[in-house]
């Protein structure tokens, strides 16, 4: 595409961003493409090669901060008319008991994993505790009798093994969460992304 | 492959280092890195911007042919990214030296 579609396009894609964040986008790309052009390319040449459109909105706006995504996507298209502004305040009694409760849910949710792992992690100490409690009953064992003290050893031994495997487990369990999180970080953005269809040639 | 919050850290302070060269422009930039760095134009911008907020570079235009051009500047505050990184970099390469060694030793 030309110059012009391809600054369309991407205008179009970034619709729902403050007028100032697109036209800083815009300009970026538009002199990047005079550019190329004085460098010898076609603005076709020079399009191909800035890649496709998705791919640019997309990059731009997952790296724009939540709080702008929400305030905009938000936003209702055609701007803050004095009826969208009475709907919103009327709907409050509605909407609004309704989010704090999903956001009530959705942290008690999160913060419950972590308890789940924070006690996994407890569990670890315990047999931990258990294993080492173990050693100096052995220990205490061998001068009464060496067969209740060699059987007292073994038990020793196997909890501490189990206790090497559920701190493998916790440690994993924390990893998983960790990186859940960052997915679900991603996911919850993506929400507030608004989908234009940005058609062009 | 390369862990991606690493792999910008790395290209920011490439842009520095071009900048160091002296003042130049996105398309420019581009050049000047391509033929060691792999970046694309739309992999820059973000990073220019991050720099300018964080004070490692300025902006300012320059006319060219009738028509605007952003040119961006390193600052102090630019080379010491730089410098930093590069005093980090010169004691994890003396501890690649020490792996790398360590493998020829069957």
């Amino acid at each position: 595409m030309n110059k012009s579609e391809f600054l369309y396009a991407l205008r179009r894609g970034l619709a729902q961003l403050p007028e100032q964040e697109i036209e800083k986008q815009l300009a970026y790309y538009s002199e990047l493409i005079d550019d190329m052009v004085e460098d010898g390319m076609s603005e076709y040449e020079a399009t191909e090669r800035l890649g496709d459109i998705d791919g640019i909105v997309r990059g731009v706006l997952e790296d724009t901060p939540l709080p702008l995504l929400v305030r905009t996507k938000v936003k209702p298209s055609g701007g803050w008319s004095t009826m969208n502004i009475l709907l919103l305040v009327l709907g409050f009694p509605i909407w609004f008991p309704l989010l704090i409760t999903f956001f009530a849910l959705f942290i008690t949710f999160y913060a419950v994993i972590w308890v789940l792992i924070i006690c996994a992690f407890i569990v670890v100490l315990a047999l931990g505790i258990t294993a080492v409690a173990l050693i100096i009953s052995f220990i205490i064992c061998l001068t009464r009798s060496v067969v209740s003290a060699i059987m007292v050893l073994g038990s020793a031994i196997a909890i501490a093994g189990i206790t090497v495997l559920a701190y493998l487990l916790a440690v994993w369990m924390t990893k998983a969460l960790i990186k859940g999180t960052g997915s679900l970080a991603r996911g919850i953005k993506s929400l507030f992304i608004k989908k234009e269809r940005y058609d062009y040639e | 492959m390369l862990d991606p919050q690493m792999r910008r850290g790395l290209l920011e302070n490439c842009v520095l280092a071009a900048l160091c060269r002296g003042d130049s422009y996105g398309y420019q930039i581009v050049k000047d890195l391509s033929p060691k760095v792999k970046i694309s134009e739309s992999t820059l911008y973000p990073i220019l911007r991050r720099l300018e907020a964080s004070g490692a570079l300025t902006v300012y235009s320059a006319e060219h042919n009738g028509r605007l051009r952003k040119i961006y500047s390193v600052t102090q505050s630019g080379r010491k990214q730089i410098s930093e990184f590069i005093a980090d970099w010169d004691e994890m390469l003396e501890m690649y030296e020490f792996i790398k060694g360590g493998i020829g030793h069957e």
